[in-house]
């Protein structure tokens, strides 16, 4: 058996110069030597469209404590004692753009920016692109959390890529910016609000990402420590040579800047994580494989989508289910990363809110009637059908996504993280949607679980209803609350305190009964 | 004689200066213009109005006092002459002397760009590193979220951390493939040190890839990646080998560094910001000036002859820019690419991409129906339609692209679209004329274009009206889109059971959004209903019901208030009006700055507008006309 000092030397020697970047990895190894804590973890995790309330929210005589999930939350209730059912919120939307613009409000592309920004909108461009004109809750978080690491703090504890933005899917009608990203950075005071806007774009190719974040390209036959010192040398130059333009640029590149320096730094841990040997307690997963993409324009009834992505549908081979697996190998990534300690905050997204994901017209035993699939499916999701097949198929699509979910999520609960515990006890998962209802895009009740086990301080097993705010219910009773209270109430969970969150009607306050 | 009365003198003297040289604005009153292009206004045609609008210079940097030229029933007003304007950011001159009578329609600014940094799409990184290095082929580059998007709103490309790791995989197989020729690349002279050699190297290739001279603090940055290979105090290489390596690294370095992924537009390096920190506006530098061109007309890295210019301070005088500006435009290279900015202004590169249903393609043998194949044919048909208008020798007007009766097409196309196809094979094009059977006019009915902005099974109505709209009118835009997802406007749109019905119920509905979008975009699409969605002439829809392509544009329409009876017609009008004229500078000014003018009544874009309808009408003088503009090579300080 190789003790810890042995395997602290070896892991050292390993690393070489590299030492100081690994430190991540080598507390996390301490840790579990040690018994100290292991770092907090987030995980925002997005499927599109909402779910069908009757379908996913207890019945009404459900208690506080005692509630039975039904058919499309029902894939969650392994975890029931480590998450927290929320109903009772409303997206509110708002826009710094004064000219009768809502900032999208009771659409996927205004409820993608409301709920993960809470702040008010720059503006809108073209049909349905609302511009974020706040930082996302999870860079929020990110920058604001010393116990989240983040890449542009100045943390001790700062991780080597900050966060990460993956997604399964990202094509959006339009090509619309607003329904595909998550998270977004402060906006820039740039008077075109389409460069003020700072988007965080989710990668979206599993290989891709598994050697960016896990395996750097090594050129063949060479000495690692010798590639390391050459390969860290370009990096040096390349940082000199920002340093010499961010002298000379006038401030307003100053964000441009930043990000491209994030950058180097990222490929800078890129490069060492490649070339230095990886304790086993951060093990290396298997490289993903490449997927079938659909490419190029796609149009459907009057829409249309320049984007790429892969379909959960293979016209070439009805067995394989391409979308599915590409998610399931994105959540096995953002659980190893969490383990290695790589990045704290991560987004993941199924789908852009506008979800181009083709399904086949007959799923999990729900079909579509020829003549709503001859509106919109077999491809794609019906726009707005109010029709009982398509409720119904659309119905089986949300329960696949909250199956795949939760099987990622017990994944995660199965992990023994750095301090021997699981690596849910410090992780939390939000799982959102940005319209309650799909039909009409109603962005009442907003459909949210949260998940974490014993050291995130989430009072598990709670299904918690909310009734004394002053917005409207589904119903048209009044009782509901602005989304944004929900992040105010979770922010403590990572050591932030938030007050306040987006424009006065945006928020009230911080919900009680989430944390312990 | 200022040196730039000289210029000007000289550059009349070769013909290449339009009649007149003006202020570059002004204001109808006579105020003066401000410095980088300030506000200006038109003179509107008002009964009796005297001045029009105070013109740019044809093409010049600065200029004396403007005529007007817009102004209707009466005279246009004879500028005072301004005083000449020392540069771009001028110091420009009293404005043009202002008449009476005309209403004022304010055109609106458009503040000076600033300063800025404006990344390499990855395209452009591409064909600069095969320059540079001379590759056969560049490998992979890495996709990016704003790939499909058009280059004003592709310049705000980030370079995050997924990006960079792109370009670090590609920059790496570049090395690969580069690393055999290492020793070649350096070329060393003989007794040359290994140091010195490295040292030259590191001067000359980057100054290439930096599109500047680089200074000696980053020629020591440079030889630190090299020591890496080769250390020690005489940076002396062990092996042949090993020199190779240090130099590849080098390479890659450079290839990867921010002055190569950023065309910089920051001016002398020797700016410096006042106490208040404020930059003072400035100029691009010659090296700036070589690589805009270089990139607006090669895609690509600077030539010789751009950095000879650079070098030379040719690029200092607007003599030497034009002279350079025509020595690229003449290269079929830049001819290519400017054919390429024109094509994706009007939306044909998406053609490529959209499939049909067979039932469009059923005139060709079922082999011969694959929209992939018959999507190639018409870029290519495309293509040398444009070809033959903008770049044959003399080159004809751009608004000849609206009224060319001739179609560049192979065997499969001419029998796509009723051609009389003869011997023809699939593998040459010839230009035929359109059957008389079938009214076209120019790109606007070509089949490629009409393919590109079309569905599957549709003609798409709403599309064409807002390529129209967008892209050959230029007309303002319309305001936020309505929501098309509430169960309201969700009944309008699925009323009537043909695209031509379901056109009059958007337009007899009236809330279904607040501008009257559909009231602005419809019509124009109803004009090109005639063709279906593959770009075939036809004279009953998909119901079976006769079409009709006339239509009453309203009175927000840059042709103003009219019925049109078709798309030739159409034609005529945007031809005689000069709206497509005006309607390529704006667009094309756009994409050459990367600035979005707020509206069609932008002051910068109505001097060029101004100064081009007094050139020849051709492409090049289009070209010209912005590349040399004032504003696109002014920048604004900017803070620190």
């Amino acid at each position: 058996m190789t003790s810890y000092k042995l395997a602290r030397r070896s892991f050292l020697r390993a690393c070489g110069g590299s030492a100081a970047l690994m430190l991540p990895l080598l507390r996390s190894m301490e840790a579990r030597a040690q018994g100290i804590p292991a770092p907090k973890r987030l995980l925002i995790l997005h499927h599109s469209q909402g779910s069908p309330i009757d379908l996913w929210r207890p019945a009404a005589t459900a208690t506080t404590t005692t509630f039975t999930l039904p058919a499309n939350s029902a894939p969650f209730a392994p975890l029931q004692s480590k998450m927290v059912m929320i109903d009772g919120l409303n997206i509110v939307t708002d826009s710094l753009q004064t000219t009768g613009i809502s900032g999208g409000q009771n659409t996927s592309e205004g409820g993608m920016v409301a709920l993960m920004t809470g702040a008010p909108t720059l503006g809108r461009i073209g049909q349905q692109d609302h511009c974020a004109g706040g930082p996302s809750i999870d860079q929020i978080l990110l920058d604001r959390s010393p116990l989240l690491g983040g890449a542009l703090s100045s943390s001790p504890t700062k991780t080597p890529f900050g966060s990460l933005q993956l997604a399964a899917d990202i094509r959006s009608s339009r090509d619309e910016v607003a329904p595909r990203v998550m998270s977004y950075r402060s906006p820039t005071g740039n008077a075109d609000i389409s460069r003020a806007r700072q988007p965080l774009y989710p990668e979206t190719a599993p290989l891709d990402t598994f050697k960016r974040v896990f395996a750097g390209p090594l050129p063949p036959g060479t000495d690692p420590s010798v590639a390391l010192a050459r390969e860290l040398s370009v990096v040096d130059f390349m940082r000199g040579d920002l340093a010499r333009l961010r002298n000379l640029a006038p401030s307003s590149e100053r964000n441009r800047i930043d990000a491209h320096a994030d950058a180097i730094r990222q490929l800078e841990s890129t490069i060492r994580m490649a070339l230095a040997a990886i304790p086993s307690v951060c093990t290396s997963p298997a490289a993903p494989p490449t997927f079938p993409t659909t490419t190029g324009r796609q149009s459907f009834a009057g829409e249309s989508t320049n984007l790429s992505g892969v379909d959960y549908f293979d016209p070439a081979d009805p067995n394989n289910h391409p979308h599915q697996v590409l998610g399931q190998t994105y959540l096995a990534l953002i659980k190893t990363a969490f383990l290695c300690d790589l990045a704290r905050v991560v987004t993941f997204s199924w789908s852009s809110g506008t979800s181009w994901v083709s399904f086949p017209t007959t799923f999990d035993g729900a079909t579509l009637s020829p003549g709503i699939a001859s509106l919109s499916s077999p491809h794609y999701p019906p726009l707005s059908s109010m029709s009982a097949d398509a409720q119904g198929w659309w119905a089986a699509i949300d329960r696949f996504y909250a199956q795949q979910s939760s099987l990622a999520i017990q994944n995660m609960a199965a992990a023994t993280d750095v301090d021997g515990n699981s690596l849910l006890d410090n992780t939390v998962v939000v799982y959102v949607t940005e319209v309650s209802r799909r039909w009409d895009h109603d962005q009442r009740n907003m459909p949210l679980l949260v998940f974490g086990g014993k050291n995130t301080g989430l009072k598990g097993g709670t299904f918690l209803k909310i009734a004394d705010g002053p917005l409207p219910t589904q119903t048209g009773l009044t009782g509901n609350r602005p989304f944004n209270d929900f992040w105010l109430a979770l922010a403590p969970a990572f050591g932030v305190t938030l007050s306040a969150l987006g424009s006065a009607k945006q928020f009230t306050g911080p919900l009680s009964g989430l944390l312990r | 004689m200022s040196r730039y009365r000289v210029e000007i003198v000289a550059l009349l003297a070769a013909g290449l200066l339009a009649a007149c040289s003006r202020h570059p604005v002004q204001r109808s009153t006579g105020t003066a213009g401000s410095a980088v292009g300030g506000a200006g206004a038109r003179g509107g045609g008002g009964a009796g109005g005297v001045v029009g609008s105070g013109g740019a210079g044809a093409i010049g940097a600065t200029g004396s006092g403007g005529a007007g030229t817009l102004g209707s029933g009466g005279a246009a007003g004879a500028g005072i002459a301004g005083t000449s304007g020392g540069g771009a950011l001028g110091t420009a001159g009293n404005g043009g002397g202002g008449g009476t009578g005309g209403s004022t329609v304010a055109c609106a600014p458009l503040s000076p760009i600033t300063r800025r940094l404006w990344p390499l799409l990855p395209a452009q990184y591409g064909n600069a590193t095969r320059d540079l290095l001379s590759l056969a082929t560049v490998p992979p580059l890495p996709v990016t979220p704003t790939s499909t998007l058009p280059p004003l709103a592709a310049s705000t490309l980030p370079i995050d951390a997924t990006y960079l790791f792109g370009l670090y995989q590609t920059a790496g197989a570049i090395a690969t493939v580069v690393a055999p020729r290492a020793n070649a690349l350096a070329a060393c002279g003989a007794g040359e040190t290994d140091a010195a050699c490295a040292t030259r190297f590191a001067r000359s290739f980057g100054r290439r890839a930096f599109r500047r001279a680089l200074d000696d603090g980053e020629i020591s940055a440079a030889m630190n990646v090299f020591t890496t290979v080769c250390p020690g105090p005489s940076a002396s290489c062990a092996t042949a080998a090993d020199f190779a390596t240090a130099i590849n690294l080098m390479i890659k370095a450079f290839i990867l560094a921010p002055s190569f992924l950023y065309r910089t537009e920051l001016g002398p390096r020797t700016l410096t910001a006042n106490a208040a920190g404020v930059y003072p506006d400035t100029t691009l530098t010659a090296d700036e000036v070589a690589t805009q061109l270089a990139f607006l007309l090669l895609g690509s890295t600077p030539d010789a002859g751009l950095m000879a210019a650079a070098d030379s301070g040719a690029l200092d005088t607007p003599a030497g820019r034009l002279s350079e500006l025509n020595r690229l435009l003449a290269l079929p290279a830049a001819q290519a690419n400017v054919t390429a900015m024109v094509t994706q202004w009007l939306g044909v590169d998406r053609a490529a991409d959209n499939v049909k249903a067979p039932a469009l393609l059923s005139p060709l043998a079922a082999p011969d129906q694959d929209p992939a194949v018959i999507a190639a044919d018409l870029r290519v048909s495309w293509d040398r339609t444009l070809t033959a208008t903008l770049w044959s020798s003399p080159p004809g007007k751009v608004t000849d692209l609206l009224t060319a009766q001739t179609v560049f097409a192979n065997r499969r196309l001419a029998t796509l679209y009723g051609l009389p196809g003869g011997t023809m094979s699939n593998v040459t094009f010839d230009p035929i004329a359109w059957p008389a059977g079938q009214p076209r006019a120019g790109i606007l009915t070509h089949p490629a274009l009409l393919w590109a902005v079309s569905d599957p099974v549709n003609a798409n109505i709403v599309e064409r009206g807002k390529l129209i709209h967008d892209a050959i009118v230029c007309a303002d835009p319309l305001g936020p889109d309505p929501d098309l997802n509430t169960p309201e406007a969700r009944a309008v749109i699925q009323t009537g059971d043909s695209e031509a019905t379901r056109s009059d119920a958007r337009l007899a509905s009236g809330n279904l959004c607040a501008t009257n979008c559909h009231g602005e975009l419809d019509p124009y699409g109803r004009l090109l209903h005639a063709f279906d969605a593959a770009g075939n002439y036809r004279t009953v829809d998909e119901a079976g019901r006769p079409i009709d392509a006339s239509a009453m544009l309203t009175a927000h329409s840059p042709l103003g208030p009219m019925t049109s009876s078709g798309p030739v017609s159409f034609a005529s009008a945007l031809v005689s009006t000069n709206v497509f004229a005006g309607c390529a500078v704006q667009r094309l000014f756009e994409a050459t700055v990367a600035v979005r003018a707020p509206n069609r009544d932008t002051c910068p874009v109505n001097d060029l507008r101004a100064g081009f309808n007094q050139s020849d009408g051709t492409m090049a003088s289009l070209i010209r006309q912005i590349t040399l503009s004032d504003y696109a090579r002014a920048r604004a300080g900017g803070t620190r």
